[in-house]
């Protein structure tokens, strides 16, 4: 098995500067770090989209990503340069998060284990209810009202320590 | 410098990224052609002469790594460069797909100036 750079606690830090780097570049878009979800779950009151993608090599597990359908919209809009929110469909929206989701995870992976070889699944938008007693690393990312929530879950049990 | 493209991913959003980046650049490309995997990709090199191809990794159906492989083995790696664009910025994949011949490796998150120049160099813009 290969060793994580900075060792497995370092996820949360990794995936945050991932993130925020990802959202800084290609999504226009400048967000905080907050304190993580307090439900720790992926189940939340507004209305959200969830988006998952697994990953598999060296070390295995999954991401998941919480976006407000509002903060969704205009995520899209800005990675796809358009300024009318209401020229996007459902389906424009899902790919650019799907994507989002997909950047995020390989991001984070390469940073972390950069002489691993890892191969990501398409991202998935989870239509059903999201289980909230999913293990994982949380992390959450604020831009005004609006808040992103990472979830980040290795299968390995070795690799535990980061749940 | 007028060229044609070929941007492969299986992500349409990435695509229209992609092809924005290069309308919005000032890059002259007469074509933009779109594959979502390599096996797509393969089959419209059958038919269309491209300049540059842009690639991902991680595609269903026929990845980008093997997509290089059989461009490779075809001989073309050496007429029409390959730029891999990818969130996989692991040593060994860099390593591997530069010995299979690519000319340009660009790691996501980018910035359009980033794939600017990398077409440019590739392509043997002066001053790129």
């Amino acid at each position: 098995m290969l060793e994580i750079r900075g060792g497995v606690e370092n996820t949360g830090e990794v995936l945050t500067q991932a993130a925020q780097e990802i959202l800084e570049r290609m999504f226009f878009l400048t967000a905080e770090e907050a304190a993580p979800d307090p439900g720790a779950g992926v189940a939340g009151a507004a209305p959200t989209l969830v988006f998952e993608v697994s990953f598999h090599g060296a070390h295995n597990g999954r991401l998941r990503l919480k976006v407000p359908e509002r903060c969704a919209g205009e995520l899209a809009a800005n990675f796809l340069g358009i300024l009318n929110l209401g020229q996007l469909g459902p389906e424009q929206i899902a790919e650019v998060l799907r994507e989002l989701t997909n950047m995020t995870c390989g991001t984070t992976l390469s940073r972390l284990a950069p002489q691993a070889v890892f191969n990501l699944d398409p991202p998935v938008l989870l239509t059903a209810k999201p289980d909230v007693n999913f293990p994982a690393l949380a992390r959450r990312l604020q831009n005004g009202n609006d808040c992103i929530d990472l979830y980040w879950h290795w299968d390995d049990p070795g690799l535990e320590g980061a749940t | 410098m007028a060229f044609r493209v070929l941007v492969i991913d299986d992500s349409p959003a990435m695509r229209t990224l992609i092809r924005r980046v290069i309308d919005v650049s000032g890059l002259e490309a007469d074509e933009v052609f779109e594959a979502s995997d390599g096996q797509e990709a393969l089959e419209l090199l059958e038919r269309e002469w491209v300049d540059v191809i842009l690639t991902d990794i991680n595609m269903p159906r026929m990845n980008g790594e093997e997509f290089v492989r059989r461009v490779a083995e075809a001989g073309l790696t050496r007429s029409i460069p390959i730029i891999v664009i990818s969130t996989d910025g692991t040593v060994v994949r860099r390593e591997h797909l530069k010995e299979l011949g690519i000319r340009g490796y660009l790691v996501k998150p980018f910035q359009p100036e980033e794939l600017k120049e990398q077409i440019e160099k590739v392509l043997g813009v002066p001053d790129a």
